[in-house]
């Protein structure tokens, strides 16, 4: 018999690393819901101005942008890239679309250069993860610096109004609901399906899970994973054309300090840091939560420190509540 | 003769292979790309290469250096701090207001390093006993050290006007006080690193946890020491910064979390632990800060130094991580 008695494996299995077990999706979402109504009915009880028409609408459009770039970023951390970039991108996007509409280019095309400029974005920090295999966290950190940095040369420091109606087509309504909380909609739906239904989507979970089996069963996972992260480029250039059009200008500094927002609510939804798990669903609750509980507090009177503090906590709860469950977890200090 | 000649070739072989060795080191990268950067700026502008302009940009960036070498050690041990920002500014803003209630000066200095060493305790009760990725935890506390500030000391910054508080502006035997505690710095946290045996199984538990655990290393006491400690700099390097500015700012540092980092993977840190190198970390610091520093000499735009700092850090670890592999 060359199996090992029953006590070593034990032995080996206690002393290997202690790793955190995947956070069940469905378990994250169903307490997603449960603190989203808990928070609103709070909010709607205690808070005059909260469950009123123009309040949910505008907490609509300010969290449009977050919901349209945490999308992507979906993607790319389900297949194990983290895209810190994003915020920049925003910015960057913005930038090159009023630049363009400024030398006299006709509003579409300045729209469509907003989401080539991300997406060209995305595919570079794509190509440094694939060719020169640097981490992504520290290609797209590269990148934040990089996109803001290219946003004020190219802006050359300035912001610019923009009055184009085309353009600025993200300030309209349509049945009293702004049109990029609309798109953010369609985004998700869209977005949804394609993560949930198509080989497109399902070949994230497959790289973010686990690697190696991915290439053994002769998936191109660089390409894809370029892919991926200019598909999260791309999305943070929409959202940077949704930006700059409902707010009429494009802003060099905008957005500064947005991909943190989102990450926060990416990783409040279930997507694991490592990959492999996580849904569109759970990014949505995660962003509703987000917004609504930034803007119930802000109708109270609390400030920017709070909602620090309650990111910081968004962050860190959810994990630390499913702390029990790891392995061998014990308040005590361990033996090992 | 025969014997002597191959001698020689054997020594020459040494120091070439030495030689092949130290010139793939990111160490050693780092400094001739300091050397060529000093040397182009200083045939740009004559007014770059002059003593008072090196030690000025110098102090400047000491405090930077001083919580990039905690977050080196942190790093080396497999453990990011991004943190540092947050306690940077919290520790100054204790310092800066123990001190203006009365407490004497060391006293208050100790009690803004003794805040950092909280804030890094926090950090390792969740890294280690919560087992929350050190990125995200750490991310999450800054954050809230952040909201912390903003809730204590409200938006504004309060000038401290004292020359004893000020002590980081004046200069000891011809050199600004903040370069003297860089100096200090380096030597005691490089020697701890490099040369202690405690600084080597903090690497070997940052590159190889599971085998770290297998010679019975407790890993999760070595990264409580490597957070501790990275926290705890960073608290030094606030209190220099809160006197260098002569006030209490509680929106100091925003955004140095990502210079720091930047500059330890530019020294040769790793994403995946068990390395880092103090020195490193120092070159790479004085190499941002004199770029910066060149820029602005240049009638640049200073964000030029956002591309130019995104771009080598990428660059400099394609390099870095040549042999090792990197990313799959």
């Amino acid at each position: 018999m060359t199996a090992p008695p029953a006590e070593h494996t034990e032995a080996t299995r206690t002393r290997s690393s202690p790793k955190r077990a995947k956070s069940d999706p469905t378990r994250r979402i169903y307490a997603l819901l449960v603190f989203i109504v808990l928070e609103m009915s709070i909010f709607a009880l205690f808070v005059p101005d909260f469950w009123t028409q123009r309040n949910l609408v505008s907490t609509g459009r300010l969290n449009a942008v977050v919901a349209i770039v945490a999308i992507g970023v979906t993607f790319g951390l389900i297949s194990g890239a983290i895209d810190i970039s994003v915020g920049a991108v925003i910015a960057l996007s913005g930038v090159v679309g009023g630049q363009l509409l400024g030398h006299g280019f006709p509003a579409p095309l300045a729209a469509l250069g907003t989401v080539a400029a991300g997406t060209l974005a995305g595919l570079t920090n794509g190509f440094f993860v694939t060719r020169f295999r640097v981490h992504p966290l520290i290609v797209t950190i590269g990148m934040l610096s990089v996109a803001r940095g290219l946003a004020f040369v190219l802006a050359d420091g300035r912001s610019v109004i923009i009055s184009d109606d085309f353009f600025n087509v993200f300030q309209s309504k349509w049945f009293g609901v702004p049109l990029p909380v609309l798109l953010a909609a369609v985004a998700f739906l869209v977005g949804h399906y394609v993560l949930a239904w198509t080989h497109f989507g399902r070949y994230t979970y497959a790289m973010g899970g686990n690697d190696v089996a991915a290439r053994a069963v002769a998936l191109p996972v660089d390409r894809l994973r370029t892919y991926y992260l200019g598909l999260s480029g791309g999305l943070a250039g929409l959202g940077g054309w949704v930006l700059a059009s409902a707010v009429g200008a494009s802003v060099p500094s905008a957005a500064r300090g947005t991909e943190l927002v989102v990450i926060t609510a990416v990783l409040l939804g279930g997507v694991g840091f490592s990959g492999g798990s996580g849904n569109l669903l759970g990014t949505f609750l995660g962003v509703v939560l987000i917004g609504t509980m930034v803007n119930g507090m802000a109708l109270q009177g609390l400030g920017p420190s709070h909602r620090l503090i309650v990111l910081g906590l968004a962050l860190i709860l959810p994990l630390a509540l499913e702390a029990r469950k790891l392995e061998g977890f014990s308040w005590r200090t361990s033996a090992t | 003769m025969v014997e002597s000649r191959r001698d020689t070739t054997a020594i020459h072989g040494g120091v070439r292979l030495a030689l092949r060795k130290q010139a793939s080191s990111p160490t050693f990268l780092l400094f001739v790309t300091l050397v060529v950067l000093l040397g182009v700026m200083g045939a740009a502008k004559s007014t770059f290469l002059t003593t008072s302009n090196l030690t000025s940009t110098a102090a400047l960036s000491s405090t930077t250096f001083i919580a990039a070498a905690g977050f080196t050690i942190a790093a080396s041990a497999g453990v990011f701090d991004l943190s540092v920002g947050g306690t940077m500014m919290l520790s100054g803003v204790t310092f800066g207001t123990l001190f203006q209630a009365g407490v004497p000066l060391p006293l208050a200095a100790m009690g803004g390093v003794l805040l950092g060493a909280g804030i890094g305790t926090v950090n390792t009760f969740l890294v280690t006993k919560l087992r929350i990725n050190s990125i995200i935890a750490t991310l999450g506390v800054l954050f809230i050290v952040r909201g912390i500030g903003l809730e204590v000391g409200g938006r504004r910054s309060t000038q401290v006007v004292s020359d004893a508080f000020r002590f980081a502006r004046r200069d000891l035997l011809g050199l600004p006080v903040p370069v003297w505690g860089s100096i200090v710095v380096v030597i005691v946290t490089h020697y701890f690193l490099a040369y202690t045996p405690i600084g080597q199984r903090l690497r070997a538990v940052g590159g190889n946890p599971d085998g770290a655990r297998e010679v019975a290393l407790n890993v999760d006491r070595y990264r409580t020491m490597a957070l501790v400690v990275s926290a705890g700099l960073a608290g030094l390097g606030g209190i220099v910064l809160a006197s260098i500015i002569g006030a209490i700012d509680p929106q100091g540092a925003i955004g140095r979390e990502i210079v720091i980092a930047t500059a330890a993977f530019l020294g040769g840190a790793s994403l995946t632990g068990g390395r880092g190198s103090v020195i490193g970390t120092l070159m790479a610091v004085f190499l941002l800060a004199s770029l910066f520093n060149g820029l602005v000499q240049l009638a640049l735009r200073p964000e030029w130094i956002d591309i130019a700092s995104g771009t080598i850090l990428v660059v400099a670890v394609a390099i870095n991580q040549r042999p090792s592999g990197g990313f799959r």
